[in-house]
């Protein structure tokens, strides 16, 4: 078992690519194009698929075996090639037939290894095709097994497409989400990156127009000018915050007048206590702020960036959306 | 000497000992009795290795489960060295037991060091090596060799099966050396007998590639119990290794070789057709049964391993459509044809495994099932079909673990095809990059399979970073400060030039005339007053270059030449060691040299710079990743997205460690002194991610200086090492010593904090932090959950620098009852 006439599904370079009708060449022509014929993969330049198929002539290959029988290619036949291996393109065209027609699935099968059996079943089949052994047996079988499991095929070939359909939005999903993330952890980091840059030289800023964040460049309400940006003038400067936001009211507790306390007793008795100018009260909101401060605090907020981290799987779809890029090493 | 850990007996082969090692001792044996993993950092040059191997020595002969010792080391030289760490141990443990203990530590390398084949041995490539044995030992060979065919073996090999299997070398412990000496002598292979012996031996000794690579770690390292005692030394990089064992990068080249191997294979399927017919049948038969021995998928001569399957798969009968060898090889080639039309885009592409895997079989109808058994088929058939010349099908080989890889793994990995070389170039040199994102995927298997996982090394903070990277817990995080008699390394951050001029490698100014001339008078200024050698690393060789031509054209160099003599690192191996060899000549002879290096480069991790040879070393700019790397990228997404490692934290740290590594360089032991210079501004607000026993040694006013002021305490401290050290107490009276303590020392330590720990039975956490490091060790061993919880507390402290620093404020006062008696 050799390989057939497909030998010449050669092994390409540069060398390669001459058409064999014309003997134009890619050193001369540089962007000239090749197809090869789906019948018998036999390869030549785009301008010659015109000229032949126009003029209804024959496969222009010496020794092809459809010219021969008189076969005219139609335009149709004619495309790009995928695989550099010719072979392999043929090999694929084969299997592709194949597999629509005996498109069983692994589920319909009593055990693994009837389905194993099945696989290689196929296999043969394709292989006989592709190595041109027992071609016509071949055929016979498979428009046989079609005919009688015509209703099998079309269920089948519906449940493979809509798994397809479904992995590809669920992929989209993802895309999307990581995107997000990614914008998030970006922001986060410019934000970062402003504030310690911009610390202390917030009156240089004062008076420029802010840019918002959002959904990329608009146009005017006319329509003439395209690629703008949503700006909005400057917020009026806050007023000086020596707390830096930190909460002044207790929402988690009321304060009240006095508190009975045993080790405190002998202090509040103490007339020496007060005199030394000793506030009750504040001790008392002092304790209690403390008792509650911790309330309004969640730590996973104040972790890296929003929410939870991500399952792997998508933290693998936000590495492969990330793009390339100076990372700043101005990390110190 | 001999002493006591609890009611454990330990020898330690030298007659005094340094209080660190004797905490890491303790910490050591805290770790294996409470069954888990620990992350420990112990300063360079104060002997972890035989403190690690005499308590773990210790603990095997003292109780009865014999927990094996599997201990990781890098590379060759650090292997030999742990091995002969561990014969003297030997050695004296028998003078001192009177008794020769039945005992067996053996190390395993590659065989490339190990083989003694005429002709093989002379083979420069390892993998050379490996292929060219394969086909001289495989299985078949021999039973040819029975039916009386006249095949080619090696006889090293053949006699070991003369020999009893579990006795193929006597008891005790053989270096790599020692080890090449009996095979000389007993004309035996060394490789195979090391290997063969493993499951005998007490202590293994090899390099992390053993364990961690999937590869090699389901042949060599399947055997090993669970209850091993694993140790990584050296373990800085840990999470690259691990990285590096899960990724394949493909190119057009290897594509090509891989279809002329999947061509060759077609021929002698065919031949064998012809010939014998039966062999192949033999084979489709097993496959179809599902039968796959498990001895013998995992045959000391299998042709390659599978990489990592999931348990259950391996289990699984081989799919049907790959069953038949022609077959097979018809689902290669398909494979192959389909890479080389993707690496024909022009531009880059980044893809998840499970969208390659869509995209294939769009294309080409693969599959992932058969894919994922790619790896393991082509090893049976290349079984079957009794190949000799195994080194061809090299690159074969590798397509069949990248489709294994690809189609067993969704997470945690990325493909990334690049065109081009650089963003420069022109012509299309395109590599396909399997890259593993997560360093925790190799380790995994480890880290379920052995109850006490030890990863340990001189430079290893923050500890903290591990643990979550490689995604594991801890019993104990432990860093050591280091014990020194007198001051004898001066890290120092320099900041400014002498004229006040910040300096950085930082991509905004690193071309910077003027930071270019400030770190050239830095290494100018110290080339004037170091003695002996100096040790400069750059970040990147690219950087190297541009700023000694520019140091070149100012005539820095020229002033330089002056003082030293001036020899720079290349990545050519050969260049380098040749310039290492003139270094060490031109330091011997005593009037120093200087060695400019690249902080990623061999000298950095390897070379050891004790004494002379290196008394100055200066970090010129921190050493930064390659930022513009888009594997580096993927991989910061991942840690960001999965382990909550920002990019910025990772990066600072990645650069750190580098940074600490190149430090640690001259300082190789406590008789050794030097100067440590991170000239960078950005070092300083990174001093806390320095190992604790750099950061200790750090005054705040060593700190944000200047060329000049740096210069000035630089002098300061080679004057006061020059004067000989005073007779200490210790040496004088007997007291005990600062940085070493004879076997009294250590007993009256011992009883001191013992009583210690009894009247502090119930310490709260202020004075817990109050006491200095040492004692803690004891105090937490006395097994009441106290003690541990402490230890745990602080594994989960985010960061360990900000305990080192004080409490917070916060805490500090809420005290009240102390408030209250204050005013009252
Ligand atoms: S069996 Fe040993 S000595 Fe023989 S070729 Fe292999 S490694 Fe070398
Ligand atoms: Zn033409
Ligand atoms: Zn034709």
């Amino acid at each position: 078992m050799v390989m057939s006439g497909m030998q010449n599904g050669h092994i390409a370079s540069e060398a390669d690519d001459i058409c064999p009708v014309c003997k134009n060449s890619t050193y001369l022509q540089k962007n000239l194009r090749f197809k090869i014929n789906t019948k018998c993969y036999h390869r030549i330049c785009e301008g010659c698929v015109d000229r032949i198929t126009s003029t209804q002539k024959k496969c222009p290959i010496a020794g092809c075996t459809f010219a021969a029988r008189g076969v005219i290619p139609r335009r149709g036949e004619y495309r790009v090639q995928t695989f550099e291996d010719l072979a392999i393109e043929r090999e694929v065209d084969i299997r592709k037939r194949v597999m629509a027609i005996l498109n069983r699935r692994e589920e319909e099968f009593y055990s693994k290894r009837a389905w194993d059996d099945f696989l290689e079943q196929r296999e043969e089949l394709i292989m006989n095709l592709v190595l041109k052994t027992d071609v016509k047996k071949t055929e016979a079988t498979l428009s046989k097994y079609k005919e009688a499991n015509a209703d099998s095929i079309k269920a089948n070939a519906a449940l493979e497409r809509n798994a397809a359909a479904q992995f590809e939005s669920r992929q989209t999903l993802q895309k999307e989400q990581a995107n997000l993330r990614r914008q998030a952890a970006q922001q986060t980091y410019e934000d970062d990156r402003f504030h310690t840059l911009t610390a202390g030289s917030r009156d240089v800023k004062a008076g420029a127009m802010e840019v918002i964040h959002d959904d990329g460049p608009v146009s005017d309400p006319s329509g003439l000018v395209k690629g703008l940006r949503k700006l909005r003038p400057p917020s009026p400067e806050k007023v000086y915050d020596p707390f830096m936001g930190m909460a002044t009211t207790r929402d988690y507790y009321g304060l009240q007048a006095d508190y009975p306390s045993m080790r405190l007793t002998k202090a509040k008795n103490d007339t020496r206590t007060r005199a030394g100018g000793f506030d009750f009260q504040a001790y008392y909101d002092e304790s209690l702020l403390r008792a509650f401060a911790g309330l309004g605090c969640f730590i996973d907020k104040e972790k890296t960036g929003q929410g939870p981290p991500a399952t792997r799987e998508l933290a693998t779809v936000v590495a492969a959306e990330s793009l390339p890029g100076r990372i700043n090493d101005e990390v110190f | 000497m001999k002493f006591y850990i609890d009611d454990l007996p330990v020898l330690f082969p030298y007659p005094r000992i340094y209080p660190e090692q004797y905490d890491y001792m303790c910490d050591l044996k805290k770790t294996l009795e409470a069954g888990g993993h620990c992350v420990l950092e112990m300063p360079s040059g104060t002997g972890k290795t035989v403190s690690l191997l005499s308590l773990i020595v210790a603990y095997q002969q003292h109780y009865p489960e014999k927990r094996k010792l599997i201990y990781c080391s890098r590379t060759m030289s650090e292997i030999e060295k742990a091995l002969a760490e561990l014969k003297a141990l030997m050695k004296y443990r028998s003078e001192q037991l009177g008794i020769v203990e039945e005992f067996r530590g053996l190390g395993l390398t590659s065989r490339k060091n190990l083989c003694l084949h005429p002709s093989v041995k002379r083979e420069k490539s390892g993998a050379v090596v490996d292929a060219r044995c394969r086909s001289l030992t495989a299985g078949f060979i021999k039973e040819k060799k029975e039916r009386g065919e006249d095949v080619e073996s090696c006889i090293y090999h053949d006699n070991l099966d003369l020999l009893e299997p579990h006795n193929l070398v006597p008891p005790g412990v053989f270096t790599l050396d020692g080890l090449l000496r009996y095979g000389e002598q007993h004309k035996q292979c060394p490789y195979f007998s090391a290997r063969r012996m493993m499951s005998f031996c007490n202590v293994i000794i090899y390099s992390y590639h053993y364990l961690l690579d999937p590869k090699i770690a389901e042949r060599v390292s399947k055997e090993l119990s669970k209850d091993c005692i694993v140790v990584f030394d050296e373990a800085h990089n840990i999470d690259n290794v691990c990285i590096e064992s899960l990724s394949i990068d493909l190119t057009e080249d290897s594509l090509r070789k891989a279809t002329r191997g999947a061509h060759n294979l077609e021929r002698k399927i065919e031949e064998m057709k012809s010939s014998d017919e039966e062999k192949l049948q033999n084979e489709y038969q097993k496959l179809v049964e599902g039968l796959r021995q498990a001895d013998e998928a995992r045959a000391e001569d299998a042709f390659m391993a599978n990489p990592a399957l999931p348990d259950d798969l391996l289990k699984e009968a081989v799919p049907g459509n790959i069953r038949r060898a022609e077959h097979f090889v018809a689902f290669l080639k398909r494979f192959i044809e389909y890479l080389k039309t993707r690496m024909k885009v022009l531009y880059v592409i980044q893809e998840t495994p499970p969208s390659f895997l869509a995209h294939l079989k769009d294309l080409t109808f693969i599959e992932r099932k058969p894919l994922r058994f790619c790896a393991e088929r082509l090893t049976s058939l290349v079984r079957t079909l009794e190949l000799t010349n195994i080194e061809d099908y090299q690159p074969l080989q590798e397509v069949a673990t990248f489709a294994t890889l690809a189609a067993t793994y969704d997470t945690g990995f990325l493909l990334i095809l690049e065109p081009y070389e650089s963003e420069q170039a022109t012509v299309p040199n395109p590599i396909l990059h399997f890259t593993c994102l997560d360093a925790s995927i190799a380790i995994k298997p480890v880290f379920e399979r052995f109850s006490s996982v030890i990863i340990t090394s001189g430079t290893i903070s923050p500890l903290e970073m591990y643990p979550k990277m490689l995604n594991f817990s801890t019993v104990l995080q432990e860093s050591y400060p280091m014990s020194l008699e007198r001051r004898s390394f001066l890290p120092m951050i320099v900041t400014r030039g002498s004229d006040q001029q910040t300096i950085s490698s930082g991509f905004q100014i690193r071309s910077d005339l003027g930071v270019v001339r400030n770190y050239g008078n830095l290494l100018f200024e110290f080339a004037k007053i170091t003695p002996d050698g100096i040790v400069v690393f750059f970040p990147s060789y690219l950087y190297m270059e541009q700023i000694i031509s520019m140091w070149q054209g100012a005539g820095i160099l020229d002033q330089i030449w002056n003082y030293k003599l001036l020899l720079v690192e290349t990545p050519d191996a050969q260049e380098t060691s040749l310039a290492l060899e003139t270094y060490r000549t031109a330091c011997d002879s005593g009037k120093g040299a200087i060695l400019l290096c690249v902080a990623r480069g061999k000298v950095s991790e390897g070379i050891d710079f004790d004494h002379h040879f290196g008394r100055t070393v200066i970090c010129i700019g921190a050493p930064f990743q390659y930022t513009e790397s888009r594997i580096l990228k993927a991989r910061l997404e991942f840690l960001r997205e999965t382990y909550r490692i920002k990019e910025t934290d990772f990066l600072s740290f990645d650069a750190m460690r580098h940074a600490a590594q190149c430090l640690g360089r001259v300082l190789r032991g406590k008789d050794d002194y030097g100067i440590m210079v991170l000239a960078d501004r950005r070092f300083q607000r990174k001093r806390n991610q320095l190992p604790r026993w750099i950061a200790d040694a750090m005054t705040d006013a060593e700190t944000g200086l200047s060329t000049d002021m740096a210069v000035g305490m630089a002098k300061k401290f080679l004057r006061s090492i020059a004067q000989p050290l005073p007779k200490t107490s210790r040496e004088m009276s007997g007291g005990k010593g600062k940085d070493s303590w004879s076997l009294q020392d250590l007993e009256s330590v011992q009883a001191e904090r013992r009583s210690r720990r009894g009247e502090g039975g119930h310490t709260g956490r202020d004075e817990d932090e109050d006491r200095p490091h040492d004692m803690q060790g004891v105090n937490n061993k006395n097994g009441t959950g106290n003690g541990h919880v402490g230890e745990i507390d602080r594994a989960m402290e985010p960061t360990s620098n900000y305990m080192r620093n004080g409490l917070d404020e916060f805490d500090e006062g809420i005290d009240d009852d102390e408030l209250m008696r204050m005013e009252a």
